[in-house]
Protein backbone atom coordinates (compact mmCIF):
# COMPACT_ATOMS: atom_id res chain seq x y z
CA UNK A 1 0.00 0.00 0.00
CA UNK A 2 3.04 2.28 0.02
CA UNK A 3 2.39 3.23 -3.58
CA UNK A 4 -1.15 4.34 -2.66
CA UNK A 5 0.20 6.43 0.21
CA UNK A 6 2.74 8.05 -2.09
CA UNK A 7 -0.04 8.80 -4.54
CA UNK A 8 -2.25 10.36 -1.85
CA UNK A 9 0.69 12.38 -0.57
CA UNK A 10 1.33 13.77 -4.05
CA UNK A 11 -2.36 14.68 -4.57
CA UNK A 12 -2.59 16.25 -1.11
CA UNK A 13 0.35 18.57 -1.78
CA UNK A 14 -1.56 20.12 -4.70
CA UNK A 15 -4.96 20.51 -3.04
CA UNK A 16 -6.35 23.65 -1.38
CA UNK A 17 -5.13 23.50 2.23
CA UNK A 18 -8.58 23.77 3.82
CA UNK A 19 -9.88 20.72 1.92
CA UNK A 20 -6.74 18.58 1.81
CA UNK A 21 -7.58 16.13 4.59
CA UNK A 22 -11.22 15.72 3.64
CA UNK A 23 -10.55 15.05 -0.04
CA UNK A 24 -7.62 12.73 0.59
CA UNK A 25 -9.65 10.74 3.15
CA UNK A 26 -12.41 10.16 0.61
CA UNK A 27 -9.98 9.40 -2.21
CA UNK A 28 -8.11 6.98 0.04
CA UNK A 29 -11.32 5.17 0.94
CA UNK A 30 -12.29 4.84 -2.72
CA UNK A 31 -8.88 3.51 -3.82
CA UNK A 32 -8.77 1.01 -0.97
CA UNK A 33 -12.29 -0.22 -1.75
CA UNK A 34 -11.31 -0.72 -5.38
CA UNK A 35 -8.14 -2.57 -4.42
CA UNK A 36 -10.05 -4.80 -1.98
CA UNK A 37 -12.63 -5.65 -4.62
CA UNK A 38 -9.91 -6.58 -7.07
CA UNK A 39 -8.08 -8.62 -4.43
CA UNK A 40 -11.29 -10.48 -3.59
CA UNK A 41 -11.79 -11.20 -7.28
CA UNK A 42 -8.24 -12.52 -7.75
CA UNK A 43 -8.01 -14.21 -4.34
CA UNK A 44 -4.60 -12.68 -3.61
CA UNK A 45 -3.05 -9.30 -2.75
CA UNK A 46 -2.35 -6.98 -5.69
CA UNK A 47 1.21 -6.52 -6.77
CA UNK A 48 2.76 -3.11 -7.45
CA UNK A 49 1.99 -3.18 -11.17
CA UNK A 50 -1.71 -3.92 -10.51
CA UNK A 51 -1.88 -1.16 -7.88
CA UNK A 52 -0.22 1.21 -10.33
CA UNK A 53 -2.83 0.29 -12.94
CA UNK A 54 -5.62 1.33 -10.54
CA UNK A 55 -3.87 4.60 -9.71
CA UNK A 56 -3.37 5.22 -13.40
CA UNK A 57 -7.18 5.17 -13.79
CA UNK A 58 -7.43 7.96 -11.22
CA UNK A 59 -4.86 9.98 -13.16
CA UNK A 60 -1.83 12.14 -12.59
CA UNK A 61 -1.99 13.96 -9.22
CA UNK A 62 -1.72 17.33 -11.00
CA UNK A 63 -4.86 16.62 -13.01
CA UNK A 64 -6.80 15.01 -10.15
CA UNK A 65 -6.09 17.96 -7.84
CA UNK A 66 -6.97 20.50 -10.55
CA UNK A 67 -10.49 19.08 -10.81
CA UNK A 68 -11.16 20.06 -7.21
CA UNK A 69 -10.46 23.69 -7.94
CA UNK A 70 -13.29 25.87 -9.21
CA UNK A 71 -12.45 26.71 -12.79
CA UNK A 72 -12.78 30.31 -13.92
CA UNK A 73 -13.64 31.38 -17.42
CA UNK A 74 -10.40 33.23 -18.06
CA UNK A 75 -7.15 32.96 -16.22
CA UNK A 76 -3.51 33.78 -16.57
CA UNK A 77 -2.35 30.67 -14.72
CA UNK A 78 -4.78 27.77 -14.81
CA UNK A 79 -5.80 25.43 -11.96
CA UNK A 80 -3.30 22.76 -13.05
CA UNK A 81 -0.18 24.88 -12.71
CA UNK A 82 -1.49 27.19 -10.00
CA UNK A 83 -0.44 25.06 -6.97
CA UNK A 84 3.16 24.91 -8.25
CA UNK A 85 3.16 28.63 -9.06
CA UNK A 86 1.83 29.50 -5.62
CA UNK A 87 4.38 27.24 -3.91
CA UNK A 88 7.32 28.86 -5.78
CA UNK A 89 5.99 32.34 -5.05
CA UNK A 90 5.51 31.70 -1.33
CA UNK A 91 8.94 30.10 -0.98
CA UNK A 92 10.58 33.06 -2.71
CA UNK A 93 8.65 35.50 -0.52
CA UNK A 94 9.83 33.92 2.72
CA UNK A 95 13.45 33.64 1.61
CA UNK A 96 13.51 37.25 0.39
CA UNK A 97 11.81 38.47 3.58
CA UNK A 98 14.28 36.54 5.77
CA UNK A 99 17.30 37.96 3.94
CA UNK A 100 15.83 41.47 4.11
CA UNK A 101 15.11 41.23 7.85
CA UNK A 102 18.57 39.85 8.60
CA UNK A 103 20.10 42.67 6.64
CA UNK A 104 18.02 45.27 8.51
CA UNK A 105 18.85 43.73 11.91
CA UNK A 106 22.55 43.63 11.03
CA UNK A 107 22.46 47.31 10.02
CA UNK A 108 20.57 48.32 13.18
CA UNK A 109 22.89 46.44 15.54
CA UNK A 110 25.93 47.95 13.88
CA UNK A 111 24.69 51.40 14.86
CA UNK A 112 22.93 52.48 11.69
CA UNK A 113 19.87 54.74 12.24
CA UNK A 114 16.33 53.33 12.41
CA UNK A 115 15.48 54.62 8.96
CA UNK A 116 17.76 51.90 7.58
CA UNK A 117 15.03 49.45 8.58
CA UNK A 118 12.48 51.24 6.40
CA UNK A 119 14.98 51.47 3.59
CA UNK A 120 15.49 47.73 3.94
CA UNK A 121 11.74 47.14 3.58
CA UNK A 122 11.67 49.40 0.52
CA UNK A 123 14.63 47.53 -0.94
CA UNK A 124 12.66 44.31 -0.43
CA UNK A 125 9.74 45.68 -2.46
CA UNK A 126 12.14 46.85 -5.17
CA UNK A 127 13.83 43.47 -5.51
CA UNK A 128 10.93 41.11 -4.74
CA UNK A 129 8.23 42.59 -6.95
CA UNK A 130 10.13 42.25 -10.24
CA UNK A 131 11.06 38.69 -9.23
CA UNK A 132 7.37 37.89 -8.61
CA UNK A 133 6.56 39.45 -11.97
CA UNK A 134 9.09 37.28 -13.81
CA UNK A 135 7.86 34.13 -12.09
CA UNK A 136 4.25 34.99 -12.94
CA UNK A 137 5.24 35.60 -16.55
CA UNK A 138 7.15 32.31 -16.68
CA UNK A 139 4.17 30.33 -15.38
CA UNK A 140 1.76 32.21 -17.68
CA UNK A 141 3.90 31.20 -20.67
CA UNK A 142 4.02 27.62 -19.39
CA UNK A 143 0.24 27.62 -19.03
CA UNK A 144 -0.19 29.00 -22.54
CA UNK A 145 2.13 26.32 -23.96
CA UNK A 146 0.29 23.66 -21.99
CA UNK A 147 -3.05 24.75 -23.44
CA UNK A 148 -1.64 25.12 -26.95
CA UNK A 149 0.20 21.81 -27.18
CA UNK A 150 -1.81 19.80 -24.60
CA UNK A 151 1.36 19.07 -22.68
CA UNK A 152 -0.54 17.68 -19.70
CA UNK A 153 -2.33 15.08 -21.81
CA UNK A 154 1.08 14.00 -23.04
CA UNK A 155 2.43 14.01 -19.50
CA UNK A 156 -0.53 11.99 -18.26
CA UNK A 157 -0.06 9.34 -20.93
CA UNK A 158 3.61 8.94 -20.09
CA UNK A 159 3.14 9.24 -16.34
CA UNK A 160 3.96 6.12 -14.31
CA UNK A 161 2.68 6.00 -10.70
CA UNK A 162 5.90 4.25 -9.68
CA UNK A 163 7.83 7.43 -10.43
CA UNK A 164 6.12 9.18 -7.50
CA UNK A 165 8.46 10.62 -4.85
CA UNK A 166 9.12 8.56 -1.71
CA UNK A 167 6.95 9.12 1.36
CA UNK A 168 7.84 12.24 3.34
CA UNK A 169 9.90 11.65 6.45
CA UNK A 170 7.79 11.17 9.59
CA UNK A 171 7.21 14.33 11.59
CA UNK A 172 9.18 13.02 14.54
CA UNK A 173 12.65 13.87 15.75
CA UNK A 174 14.69 10.75 15.08
CA UNK A 175 16.10 9.12 18.18
CA UNK A 176 19.48 8.74 16.48
CA UNK A 177 19.55 12.52 15.98
CA UNK A 178 18.79 13.16 19.68
CA UNK A 179 21.34 10.56 20.83
CA UNK A 180 23.97 12.08 18.53
CA UNK A 181 23.06 15.54 19.90
CA UNK A 182 23.47 14.30 23.48
CA UNK A 183 26.79 12.55 22.88
CA UNK A 184 28.26 15.29 20.66
CA UNK A 185 26.91 18.01 22.98
CA UNK A 186 28.43 16.36 26.06
CA UNK A 187 31.85 16.11 24.39
CA UNK A 188 31.54 19.78 23.36
CA UNK A 189 30.57 20.93 26.89
CA UNK A 190 33.41 18.92 28.49
CA UNK A 191 35.83 20.40 25.95
CA UNK A 192 34.53 23.93 26.66
CA UNK A 193 34.90 23.45 30.42
CA UNK A 194 38.40 22.01 30.09
CA UNK A 195 39.80 24.62 27.67
CA UNK A 196 40.60 27.30 30.33
CA UNK A 197 42.69 24.76 32.25
CA UNK A 198 44.25 22.94 29.30
CA UNK A 199 45.04 25.44 26.48
CA UNK A 200 46.56 22.50 24.58
CA UNK A 201 42.98 21.52 23.70
CA UNK A 202 42.59 24.62 21.58
CA UNK A 203 46.15 25.50 20.45
CA UNK A 204 47.74 22.06 20.29
CA UNK A 205 51.57 22.20 20.33
CA UNK A 206 51.42 26.03 20.15
CA UNK A 207 49.78 26.19 23.59
CA UNK A 208 53.06 27.21 25.20
CA UNK A 209 53.29 30.28 22.96
CA UNK A 210 49.70 31.47 22.43
CA UNK A 211 46.85 32.38 24.71
CA UNK A 212 43.27 33.60 24.26
CA UNK A 213 42.90 37.34 24.61
CA UNK A 214 40.61 38.70 27.40
CA UNK A 215 37.89 39.50 24.83
CA UNK A 216 36.78 35.88 25.03
CA UNK A 217 36.21 35.89 28.79
CA UNK A 218 32.97 37.86 28.66
CA UNK A 219 31.53 35.47 26.02
CA UNK A 220 32.69 32.25 27.62
CA UNK A 221 29.70 31.86 29.93
CA UNK A 222 27.01 32.56 27.27
CA UNK A 223 28.68 29.99 24.96
CA UNK A 224 28.69 27.37 27.74
CA UNK A 225 25.03 28.13 28.55
CA UNK A 226 24.14 27.78 24.85
CA UNK A 227 25.92 24.41 24.69
CA UNK A 228 24.11 23.22 27.83
CA UNK A 229 20.78 24.36 26.35
CA UNK A 230 21.57 22.27 23.27
CA UNK A 231 22.05 19.24 25.51
CA UNK A 232 18.72 19.94 27.20
CA UNK A 233 16.97 20.16 23.81
CA UNK A 234 18.44 16.84 22.68
CA UNK A 235 17.39 15.24 25.99
CA UNK A 236 13.86 16.63 25.77
CA UNK A 237 13.47 15.43 22.16
CA UNK A 238 14.81 12.02 23.07
CA UNK A 239 11.96 11.71 25.60
CA UNK A 240 9.41 13.48 23.37
CA UNK A 241 10.26 12.86 19.69
CA UNK A 242 6.88 14.34 18.70
CA UNK A 243 7.87 17.81 19.99
CA UNK A 244 9.11 18.97 16.60
CA UNK A 245 7.92 22.54 17.16
CA UNK A 246 10.06 22.66 20.32
CA UNK A 247 13.14 21.65 18.30
CA UNK A 248 12.40 24.20 15.57
CA UNK A 249 11.78 27.00 18.11
CA UNK A 250 14.94 26.06 20.02
CA UNK A 251 17.03 26.17 16.86
CA UNK A 252 15.61 29.56 15.98
CA UNK A 253 16.40 31.03 19.44
CA UNK A 254 19.79 29.27 19.40
CA UNK A 255 20.65 30.86 16.06
CA UNK A 256 19.55 34.33 17.19
CA UNK A 257 21.60 34.10 20.42
CA UNK A 258 24.56 32.68 18.47
CA UNK A 259 24.44 35.59 16.02
CA UNK A 260 24.23 38.13 18.87
CA UNK A 261 27.29 36.56 20.56
CA UNK A 262 29.16 36.47 17.27
CA UNK A 263 28.27 40.06 16.53
CA UNK A 264 29.49 41.15 19.99
CA UNK A 265 32.76 39.24 19.54
CA UNK A 266 33.51 40.71 16.14
CA UNK A 267 32.62 44.24 17.33
CA UNK A 268 35.77 44.08 19.47
CA UNK A 269 37.88 44.54 16.36
CA UNK A 270 40.54 46.58 18.12
CA UNK A 271 41.59 43.54 20.13
CA UNK A 272 43.17 40.40 18.68
CA UNK A 273 41.51 37.03 19.33
CA UNK A 274 44.77 35.43 20.49
CA UNK A 275 48.06 36.89 21.65
CA UNK A 276 51.59 35.51 21.81
CA UNK A 277 52.95 34.93 25.31
CA UNK A 278 55.64 37.60 25.87
CA UNK A 279 58.32 35.31 27.35
CA UNK A 280 59.06 33.06 24.42
CA UNK A 281 62.80 33.63 24.14
CA UNK A 282 64.43 33.64 20.73
CA UNK A 283 61.26 32.32 19.06
CA UNK A 284 59.38 35.56 19.95
CA UNK A 285 59.03 36.98 16.40
CA UNK A 286 58.06 33.58 15.09
CA UNK A 287 55.20 33.30 17.61
CA UNK A 288 54.09 36.90 16.94
CA UNK A 289 53.71 35.90 13.29
CA UNK A 290 51.89 32.72 14.33
CA UNK A 291 49.49 34.74 16.52
CA UNK A 292 48.78 37.14 13.63
CA UNK A 293 48.11 34.22 11.28
CA UNK A 294 45.80 32.55 13.80
CA UNK A 295 43.94 35.86 14.26
CA UNK A 296 43.31 36.12 10.53
CA UNK A 297 42.19 32.49 10.45
CA UNK A 298 39.79 33.04 13.38
CA UNK A 299 38.37 36.20 11.77
CA UNK A 300 37.69 34.31 8.54
CA UNK A 301 36.20 31.36 10.43
CA UNK A 302 33.87 33.68 12.39
CA UNK A 303 32.75 35.36 9.14
CA UNK A 304 31.96 31.95 7.64
CA UNK A 305 30.20 30.95 10.84
CA UNK A 306 28.08 34.14 10.72
CA UNK A 307 26.97 33.34 7.16
CA UNK A 308 26.14 29.73 8.14
CA UNK A 309 24.20 30.91 11.21
CA UNK A 310 22.25 33.45 9.12
CA UNK A 311 21.23 30.77 6.62
CA UNK A 312 20.35 28.45 9.48
CA UNK A 313 18.28 31.26 11.06
CA UNK A 314 16.18 31.65 7.90
CA UNK A 315 15.76 27.89 7.65
CA UNK A 316 14.79 27.53 11.33
CA UNK A 317 12.29 30.41 11.02
CA UNK A 318 10.77 28.60 8.03
CA UNK A 319 10.65 25.36 10.03
CA UNK A 320 8.95 27.13 12.94
CA UNK A 321 6.28 28.52 10.64
CA UNK A 322 5.76 25.12 8.98
CA UNK A 323 5.46 23.39 12.34
CA UNK A 324 3.01 26.01 13.60
CA UNK A 325 0.92 25.65 10.45
CA UNK A 326 0.93 21.87 10.82
CA UNK A 327 -0.10 22.17 14.46
CA UNK A 328 -3.01 24.46 13.59
CA UNK A 329 -4.06 22.15 10.75
CA UNK A 330 -3.87 19.03 12.94
CA UNK A 331 -5.95 20.71 15.63
CA UNK A 332 -8.53 21.81 13.08
CA UNK A 333 -8.65 18.26 11.67
CA UNK A 334 -9.18 16.67 15.08
CA UNK A 335 -11.74 19.26 16.21
CA UNK A 336 -15.34 17.95 16.12
CA UNK A 337 -17.06 18.80 12.85
CA UNK A 338 -20.17 20.92 13.11
CA UNK A 339 -21.58 20.11 9.67
CA UNK B 1 -11.92 18.91 -45.04
CA UNK B 2 -10.77 16.21 -42.61
CA UNK B 3 -12.31 15.89 -39.20
CA UNK B 4 -10.30 15.52 -35.98
CA UNK B 5 -9.61 11.87 -35.15
CA UNK B 6 -11.16 12.16 -31.68
CA UNK B 7 -14.06 14.37 -32.65
CA UNK B 8 -16.80 11.79 -32.07
CA UNK B 9 -15.28 10.81 -28.71
CA UNK B 10 -14.98 14.45 -27.63
CA UNK B 11 -18.57 15.27 -28.55
CA UNK B 12 -19.82 12.05 -26.95
CA UNK B 13 -17.99 12.95 -23.71
CA UNK B 14 -19.46 16.44 -23.83
CA UNK B 15 -22.95 15.00 -24.32
CA UNK B 16 -22.56 12.56 -21.46
CA UNK B 17 -21.04 15.16 -19.11
CA UNK B 18 -24.32 17.04 -18.88
CA UNK B 19 -26.27 13.82 -18.38
CA UNK B 20 -23.92 12.68 -15.62
CA UNK B 21 -25.21 15.28 -13.19
CA UNK B 22 -28.71 13.98 -13.77
CA UNK B 23 -27.56 10.38 -13.39
CA UNK B 24 -25.73 11.14 -10.13
CA UNK B 25 -28.75 12.97 -8.72
CA UNK B 26 -31.02 10.08 -9.77
CA UNK B 27 -28.81 7.53 -8.00
CA UNK B 28 -28.52 9.62 -4.87
CA UNK B 29 -32.24 9.57 -4.17
CA UNK B 30 -31.04 6.70 -2.00
CA UNK B 31 -27.99 7.22 0.17
CA UNK B 32 -24.65 5.92 -1.16
CA UNK B 33 -20.94 6.52 -0.80
CA UNK B 34 -18.60 7.36 -3.67
CA UNK B 35 -17.36 3.92 -4.56
CA UNK B 36 -20.77 2.18 -4.59
CA UNK B 37 -22.23 5.13 -6.49
CA UNK B 38 -19.61 4.75 -9.21
CA UNK B 39 -20.33 1.02 -9.45
CA UNK B 40 -24.08 1.62 -9.60
CA UNK B 41 -23.60 4.15 -12.40
CA UNK B 42 -21.35 1.72 -14.29
CA UNK B 43 -24.02 -1.00 -13.98
CA UNK B 44 -26.41 1.37 -15.75
CA UNK B 45 -23.83 1.96 -18.50
CA UNK B 46 -22.96 5.40 -17.15
CA UNK B 47 -19.22 4.95 -16.64
CA UNK B 48 -17.56 7.81 -14.79
CA UNK B 49 -13.96 7.93 -13.64
CA UNK B 50 -13.12 8.66 -10.03
CA UNK B 51 -11.23 11.81 -10.90
CA UNK B 52 -14.48 13.26 -12.26
CA UNK B 53 -16.99 11.79 -9.82
CA UNK B 54 -15.54 13.03 -6.53
CA UNK B 55 -15.03 16.65 -7.60
CA UNK B 56 -18.56 16.54 -9.08
CA UNK B 57 -20.00 15.30 -5.77
CA UNK B 58 -18.13 18.05 -3.94
CA UNK B 59 -19.44 20.69 -6.34
CA UNK B 60 -23.05 19.45 -6.08
CA UNK B 61 -22.73 19.51 -2.30
CA UNK B 62 -21.34 23.05 -2.29
CA UNK B 63 -24.29 24.05 -4.51
CA UNK B 64 -26.64 22.67 -1.88
CA UNK B 65 -28.04 19.80 -3.98
CA UNK B 66 -26.42 17.07 -1.89
CA UNK B 67 -25.73 16.53 1.77
CA UNK B 68 -23.04 14.25 3.05
CA UNK B 69 -21.83 12.78 6.30
CA UNK B 70 -18.89 10.65 7.38
CA UNK B 71 -20.05 7.38 8.94
CA UNK B 72 -18.44 4.10 9.85
CA UNK B 73 -19.44 1.05 7.84
CA UNK B 74 -17.59 -2.29 7.85
CA UNK B 75 -15.08 -0.78 10.30
CA UNK B 76 -14.18 1.95 7.78
CA UNK B 77 -15.10 5.61 7.63
CA UNK B 78 -17.04 6.43 4.51
CA UNK B 79 -18.65 9.57 3.23
CA UNK B 80 -22.32 8.99 2.43
CA UNK B 81 -24.18 11.29 0.07
CA UNK B 82 -27.89 11.81 -0.57
CA UNK B 83 -30.15 14.41 -2.17
CA UNK B 84 -31.02 17.47 -0.10
CA UNK B 85 -34.55 18.90 -0.16
CA UNK B 86 -33.41 21.46 -2.75
CA UNK B 87 -31.66 18.66 -4.63
CA UNK B 88 -34.91 16.69 -4.89
CA UNK B 89 -36.71 19.74 -6.22
CA UNK B 90 -34.02 20.56 -8.80
CA UNK B 91 -33.82 16.89 -9.81
CA UNK B 92 -37.55 16.87 -10.63
CA UNK B 93 -37.14 19.98 -12.75
CA UNK B 94 -34.07 18.62 -14.54
CA UNK B 95 -35.79 15.31 -15.20
CA UNK B 96 -38.76 17.13 -16.77
CA UNK B 97 -36.29 19.13 -18.89
CA UNK B 98 -34.52 15.94 -19.93
CA UNK B 99 -37.79 14.32 -21.00
CA UNK B 100 -38.69 17.44 -22.95
CA UNK B 101 -35.31 17.42 -24.77
CA UNK B 102 -35.71 13.70 -25.45
CA UNK B 103 -39.19 14.22 -26.85
CA UNK B 104 -38.07 17.19 -29.00
CA UNK B 105 -35.12 15.30 -30.36
CA UNK B 106 -37.23 12.25 -31.13
CA UNK B 107 -39.67 14.49 -32.95
CA UNK B 108 -36.87 16.01 -35.01
CA UNK B 109 -35.26 12.67 -35.87
CA UNK B 110 -38.58 11.10 -36.85
CA UNK B 111 -39.65 14.20 -38.77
Amino acid sequence: MELVQRYLQAVKFLLPRAQQDDIVKELSESIRSQIEDKEAELGRPLNEIEQAAILKQYGNPLIVASRYRQPSLQYLIGPVLFPLYWFVLKTLLWIALGVCLLNSVALLTSGEPLRQLFQGVLAFAHSALPAFGWITLLFAVLDFLEAKFRLLDLLNRRWDPRSLPALAKPTHVRRSESVFGLVGGTVYVVWLLAVPYYPYLIFGPAASALRLSPVWHQFYLPVVVLALAGLLQAGVNLARPDWTLFRAAFRFVNNVVGLIILHSVTKETTHPFVTAIADTGTSGPHYQLLAATVNVFIALTLAGFAIALSISLIFSAWQCLSELRRLVRDRAATAPRTS
Amino acid sequence: MTIEPNLFENIRMELRRGSLVLAVLAQLRTEQYGYTLRKALAEHDMEIDEGTLYPLLRRLESQGLLVSEWREEDKRNKRFYHLSADGKHIFKQLLAEWKSIDSSLNGMVKG
